[in-house]
């Protein structure tokens, strides 16, 4: 059986979503842990705070995803004491499309957003695949219930076209305040649907006042 | 992750991972599955003890629950000897932390992270332990009860159970579990859930261990049975509804 090849991995489910605004970037992911048609526990966080500036939310296999997201801060760590500062946030998402592609061959089964204020303190999205490739852009959904959500935020967040030219900062003129309930509203509706998505939704907010948590009930259905 | 007892390996994917390496197939010697609940001084942990080989209970005195050095009580479901080794690996850990002879000793959250790490980096190399983990344990006054997998996987939560346990004791944990229960009522909740896996779960043996763990320490219970009861009409007269079947 070990030779087979699909016991290493599972799917712990979860959606994760983020949203860049002018001056601000809103990060959301639910928090049950699910396997096969059980649920492991209700309430485990699916985001790691690496910077001040830079949030990773992931969904997939959580033993890759904890492993991910442990290196990351490790090599962030690194980072700080060879430059005595902080990684900004494109740097950081070049760093992880490094550290998924450095497994190409044995992927992390991770399906990665990374939320947070670029070096002008604007919102930032990138939005990657299990080995690496990325793009910025304004918004952006993964994880099992992506496929639900992404139509949503296509329709509502307003954000210029990515195939205008010339080329349009695709982030969303939505106010935080409606960026955050956009989440909450695709949130729910995403559970309605997606059996491994609901329990609690945990909302991470960045702005130049700092990083905000939030939290939300889900359908625990 | 189906015992296959006598049966020999399957050679459709034979590939060059595998040359010269001890590689974990499949579980020989199992065990079922283990409970842990929360209450309002510690953590408890339940399980059987028999050790399956196959469809055959082979082992009925496999203690599967062992306590950790002070703070942690660790459950194990899965590959016995894999549970061996773990504990040799952790009977390692505890001595070098006891050798720095500085007060400090490891507390269950520091062993279910250690033992995570491991499960982890076994399934990395293709090669796991084949063991479903239950972490739970007292430090300082913090209760501590977590779950590793296989493959890694893990969470902390009030109740947590492997294998079967996860399908039918965690839904009546989930209904019945209350943050200020008394032991004697953690008991009658763990024997509820123990009793009904020992009807549905084939590879359950009706001999179980409760062990306990406080700030004040590690209480492992002496084996001991609960009362079934089998007498149901229906079994008494199975082809009642039925006249000429068997």
């Amino acid at each position: 059986m070990a030779l087979s090849r699909d016991w290493m991995y599972e799917n712990n489910g979860g959606t994760c979503v983020a949203i860049a605004g002018a001056d601000y970037c809103v990060v959301a992911a639910d928090t049950r842990l699910s396997i096969g048609y059980s649920i492991y526990t209700r309430d485990y966080s699916k985001i790691c705070k690496l910077t001040e500036k830079c949030v990773l939310a992931s969904s997939g296999f959580q033993g890759d995803i904890k492993a991910l997201q442990k290196n990351l801060a490790a090599k962030h760590l690194i980072y700080q004491h060879q430059h005595n500062k902080q990684m900004s946030c494109p740097a950081m998402a070049q760093l992880l499309s490094n550290t998924l592609y450095f497994k190409r061959f044995f992927p992390y089964y991770a399906f990665n957003v990374l939320g947070g204020l670029d070096n002008e303190g604007k919102g930032c999205v990138f939005t990657y695949d299990a080995v690496g490739s990325y793009e910025r852009v304004g918004y952006s959904a993964q994880g099992s219930g992506s496929t639900l959500v992404m139509p949503i935020l296509d329709n509502q967040l307003k954000s210029p076209s990515p195939l205008l030219l010339p080329a349009r900062d695709a982030v969303t003129p939505l106010s935080e305040a409606d960026a955050v309930d956009m989440v909450k509203d695709v949130f729910a509706s995403a559970t309605e649907r997606d059996i491994y998505t609901g329990d609690k939704l945990e909302i991470v907010i960045l702005n130049a006042s700092g990083v905000r948590r939030e939290f939300m009930d889900l359908r625990k259905d | 992750m189906e015992p296959v007892g006598l049966s020999s390996a399957s050679s459709k994917d034979s590939t060059s991972l595998d040359v010269g390496s001890e590689r974990n197939r499949y579980p020989y010697v199992t065990g079922t599955s283990v409970l842990g609940v929360k209450y309002k001084d510690g953590v408890a942990l339940a399980a059987d003890l028999g050790g399956s080989y196959g469809s055959t209970l082979r082992y009925k005195s496999v203690e599967r629950i062992k306590a950790i050095g002070k703070h942690t009580l660790l459950g194990a479901s899965g590959e016995i000897s894999d549970f061996q080794e773990i504990l040799r690996y952790l009977d390692e850990l505890i001595l070098y932390d006891n050798m720095w002879d500085d007060g400090n000793s490891l507390g269950p959250k520091e062993i279910h992270n250690y033992l995570n790490r491991v499960m982890y980096n076994r399934r990395n190399k293709f090669n796991p332990l084949w063991n479903s983990l239950v972490i739970g344990g007292v430090k300082n006054g913090q209760k501590y009860l977590g779950m590793v997998g296989m493959i890694g996987t893990h969470f902390e939560d009030n109740h947590v159970a492997t294998g079967f346990g996860n399908h039918l004791a965690r839904p009546i944990f989930r209904d019945e579990w209350r943050e200020d229960m008394t032991f004697e009522e953690a008991v009658r909740l763990l024997e509820k859930c123990l009793r009904v896996l020992l009807y549905r779960d084939r590879s359950a043996i009706n001999k179980f261990q409760i062990a306990k763990i406080t700030d004040e320490g590690v209480t492992i219970s002496q084996p001991y049975s609960l009362k079934t009861f089998w007498g149901f009409s229906a079994f008494k007269d199975p082809t009642k509804g039925a006249e000429g079947s068997w």
